[in-house]
């Protein structure tokens, strides 16, 4: 589903915004964000994603013919990110650093919970040192 | 029932876009007055070769530029208003659970704070302050040179 790349990228993140509080830039949680949206899209869909509201779509249709409880889960919290994608990656006038916050505190983290407890991830380490932190 | 909803929504960000955009209109006419004033006065002062008028014309450049600034702070809590009630609406459009925004439907913003105020300083918004800045720098150059 995600790479192991992926998984220690996001407990670098969650450790540097939780312990160090160093500076995490929009620039690269995008980079990271946009590769995850892919790996997921192509494990679920085998598709490539093509527009942010068009994906968020795709995911509330196929839901519904998902079996298992803990893959929904993991599409509910990708849709929850997709849903203030724009507001905190875009570059437009209004501000939105608080919503970064808000974003790393919330959504991401609510994404990295759901991912950590599945199935595929039990017993990876990557994913336990992930889990310890999201305690 | 979804349909109700997104109607009430919609409408709704419309009030926003229509206050957000009358908050523009005023911070528009601020700033041309501010610019008349400015005017007026730096041609008197130089005029009656009065050198007061000239720091008289930093004050009132100050001054236009803080009024303008309430109305600037203003319209940004109602586009931010706008932004989460847009989230809403698409929440429609994509087959999503409409999620309602965090104060529900409201015209109470929240009291803009002085680290609101001084993200008005930020680079991207120099159409903002340059103006002024332009005003201000014109004003001292003005009095030493004449």
């Amino acid at each position: 589903m995600l790479s192991a790349a992926m998984i220690q990228q996001l407990y670098t993140i969650q450790f540097d915004h939780r312990y160090t509080k160093k500076h995490i830039s929009r620039k690269s949680m995008k980079i990271i964000v946009d590769s995850i949206i892919e790996q997921i899209c192509s494990h679920y869909f085998q598709i490539r994603p093509n527009g942010i509201q068009k994906l968020r779509l795709l995911i509330n249709t196929k839901i519904v013919s998902i079996n298992e409880e803990e893959d929904k889960a993991i599409l509910r919290s990708l849709s929850a990110i997709l849903r203030e994608y724009s507001t905190v990656f875009s570059k437009t006038y209004s501000d939105h650093d608080q919503d970064f916050n808000d974003f790393l505190n919330q959504e991401l983290f609510a994404f990295m919970k759901e991912l950590t407890n599945h199935s595929l991830f039990r017993t990876d380490d990557n994913a336990i040192r992930l889990r310890s932190l999201l305690i | 029932m979804k349909e109700e909803k997104i109607h009430v929504l919609i409408k709704a960000w419309e009030t926003y876009q229509n206050l957000s955009k009358g908050f523009g209109e005023n911070a528009w006419k601020i700033r041309t007055m501010g610019i008349g004033f400015w005017s007026a006065i730096i041609a008197y002062g130089y005029q009656k070769n009065n050198e007061m008028m000239y720091y008289l014309s930093i004050i009132i450049v100050m001054l236009f530029f803080l009024l303008e600034s309430g109305m600037r702070l203003l319209q940004q809590k109602y586009i931010e208003k706008s932004i989460e009630m847009e989230k809403s609406i698409n929440d429609y459009l994509v087959d999503d659970e409409i999620q309602m925004p965090e104060d529900g439907i409201s015209t109470n913003v929240l009291t803009p704070t002085i680290f609101d105020f001084f993200k008005l300083f930020k680079l991207k918004r120099w159409m903002f302050w340059f103006p002024y800045l332009i005003l201000l720098i014109s004003s001292f150059f003005l009095k030493n040179i004449i």
